[in-house]
């Protein structure tokens, strides 16, 4: 288990204040927008915006680069993992 | 029968006949002046203006309705008994059920003009209160009779609350003016026609409800020539209902169409004809969608409603409510068609979706479960249904259409006319929402008055401060903001503020009227928050209007818009 996978899954529950879902129901190589979780742009902005204040990331939004960093949650991990500045 | 006696003149009569039974024992019109005149001098020290009456004899609550009348009151009637409706009527106290016996009649003067609020859930989601004039209650009172021959000597006996406006009309005020006599108890079971008072016939004032659900096994040919006459209101009867409801009763089931804001529109007696006006009711359509010009309105004017009509010879069929749009994060959403989907799968029995405005906007869906569905829920959680139906909507819907929240219920929360509120609804979703539970609003020539709860959930308590929860005073502009916007067609843009004052604090649970006022001549939006005790607790004005474009951009800052 990747303690940092687990911390992102309860932060994208936290921040989007998703019913339903537990850490365990998320898998870290799942589509997080589209038919995965079902997220959507609204949430890819709050989400954006919960990473930025927990890991001080900058992220350009829109852009093609941060749509792949979206993508799933193992995704998300390793992209934290290089940029992270806390 | 004689025309119906004038409302305003009915506690001034002279003579006696017959006007209810009160626990089997028949009462005279001549107590019932006395009662008015002794409840009327009760009242006459309420400093109030307006006064709740929630009665659920029907006697009782004709003594008090006149009562408050005479005594110069607005009457306040609440559909329903729920939180939203109590805070809605604010200050207003109840009439209570006092004992007006101890009191010496008050003198009584005819009536020249009388009020009455019914509260009813609008299909936009809080209690709306409607008001209706003496003027109107007589319209609708000689309406009826113009519309219904009844036989002189048949009896009312009722399955639907007086204080609803279809109770009030049918087994309050228009017995009352005929002069023919009332079953006081409300009867919400079938068995009660066995044991109506042993005096002729009656007519049954139902709903739809209690239609639907007359159980064969009762002796119903022992009632025969008993019922002189249904009437059934307040929300669909389906067809086949009517039909058997009809064969057990011995008399066809009179189905009367309207709505607290129209009063009654149309009736048919038969389930499978088109819906007849009533007289001096014009229809007409917009598109699909019903309008009609009424005696009963408060003016003269066209009145466009959301139900769908087609014209059938002189009269019209219902082709449904119109769909329920509301915009979510800028995009219309039906919420009729995303119920519909909900309905076609196997583990949904009955499913109301609501619009959810917290975080962010979002629909919630409350479903009751199929049995197919209860042995998934069994089996594999609440979780693991969630994401299923979610993964089944998806490519169906938009993505912001599929429902994010899911609540499981018994049944859908309904009122006692058998219609889901949207506030009971919302009720079932509470989060940490922007905006306070708009309990209420009622419009008037010259603004809009909200009720409005302020519940400790709101996200404007988070913080602010820890331990000692005050509204920002930012809050409360942005509030004005937002429902005078529902209301008004304000300009685009704000700009500037004047005589700003925030009296008092505002601390959770309270309950507050927002009075809001538009004077578009001069582009200002007044506002007033009143809390209990009518202690004001922010007021001030706002100033609309497009905002100048500057040519020289660059140094002046435009107005934010809000």
């Amino acid at each position: 288990m990747n303690p940092l996978h687990d911390e992102i899954k309860q932060l994208i529950i936290h921040s989007l204040n998703l019913e339903d879902i537990a850490p365990a129901d998320i898998d870290s190589h799942a589509a997080l927008f589209g038919d995965g979780l079902g997220l959507d742009s609204i949430d890819a902005l709050e989400l954006g915006v919960a990473l930025q204040k927990r890991y001080g990331l900058t992220l350009s939004a829109e852009s093609e680069e941060t749509r792949k960093h979206f993508a799933s949650v193992a995704a998300l991990a390793d992209f934290v993992e290089a940029n992270r500045t806390k | 029968m004689a025309e119906p006696l004038p409302l305003g003149a009915l506690a001034c009569q002279s003579g006696d006949w017959p006007l209810a039974w009160v626990d089997g024992r028949p009462v005279g019109a001549a107590q019932w002046r006395d009662d008015v005149a002794r409840a009327a001098a009760a009242l006459a020290h309420q400093p109030a203006p307006a006064v709740v009456l929630r009665q659920a004899c029907g006697y009782r609550f004709a003594v008090w309705l006149f009562a408050a009348w005479h005594a110069g009151k607005t009457v306040l009637l609440p559909g329903d008994d729920g939180n939203a409706l109590r805070a809605a009527l604010g200050d207003a106290p109840d009439i209570g059920d006092t004992d007006w016996r101890a009191h010496a009649p008050a003198p009584l003067a005819p009536l020249h003009d009388a009020r009455a609020v019914v509260y009813t859930s609008g299909s936009t989601g809080a209690p709306v209160g409607v008001a209706k004039t003496l003027r109107q209650l007589d319209a609708e009172v000689a309406l009826l009779a113009r519309a219904f021959a009844l036989p002189d000597d048949a009896g009312v006996v009722a399955t639907v609350p007086p204080q609803h406006f279809y109770g009030l009309l049918f087994r309050v005020l228009w017995p009352l003016a005929a002069r023919r006599p009332v079953v006081a108890a409300t009867q919400p079971y079938p068995e009660a026609l066995w044991a109506l008072p042993d005096a002729g016939r009656f007519v049954l004032i139902a709903s739809p409800a209690f239609l639907k659900r007359l159980p064969l096994h009762l002796d119903w040919p022992a009632l025969a020539g008993r019922i002189a006459a249904v009437f059934s209101s307040g929300g669909p009867l389906p067809a086949d209902a009517a039909r058997d409801a009809a064969a057990r009763l011995g008399v066809p089931v009179r189905e009367v169409f309207g709505s607290t804001e129209t009063g009654g529109i149309a009736w048919r007696a038969d389930p499978d004809a088109p819906w007849t006006p009533l007289p001096g009711i014009e229809i007409a359509q917009d598109g699909e969608l019903l309008r009609l010009r009424s005696p009963l309105l408060a003016d003269d004017g066209w009145w466009t409603g959301s139900d769908r009509i087609a014209r059938d010879g002189a009269g019209f069929r219902l082709l449904g409510r119109a769909d329920r749009i509301v915009k979510l994060e800028e995009k219309r959403v039906s919420l009729t068609q995303v119920e519909q989907h909900l309905l076609a799968q196997p583990e949904i029995a009955a499913a109301r979706v609501v619009a959810l405005h917290g975080r962010r906007a979002e629909l919630g869906a409350a479903l009751v479960l199929s049995p197919a569905g209860l042995a998934a829920l069994a089996a594999d959680g609440k979780a693991a249904l969630a994401r299923a139906l979610r993964a089944r909507l998806a490519p169906q819907l938009e993505p912001l259409a599929v429902p994010r929240r899911w609540r499981l219920v018994e049944a859908l929360p309904d009122n006692a006319m058998g219609k889901t509120t949207e506030d009971a609804l919302r009720a079932l979703f509470a989060a940490a929402p922007a905006y306070p539970d708009l309990l209420g609003s009622v419009r008037d020539d010259a603004g809009v008055t909200l009720t409005c709860y302020i519940d400790a959930a709101l996200r404007h308590f988070d913080g602010h401060f820890p331990g000692a929860p005050v509204l920002p005073g930012v809050a409360l502009l942005d509030w004005v903001v937002h429902y005078a916007r529902r209301h008004f067609a304000l300009p685009p843009d704000c700009l500037g503020m004047q005589q700003i004052k925030f009296q008092h604090a505002v601390q959770p649970g309270t309950t507050l009227t927002l009075r809001l006022e538009w004077q578009a001549g001069d582009g200002r939006l007044r506002f007033d928050y009143r809390g209990p005790g009518d202690i004001r607790h922010a007021s001030g004005r706002l100033r609309f209007g497009e905002a100048a474009v500057t040519a020289a951009a660059g140094h002046a800052a435009p107005p934010a818009r809000p």
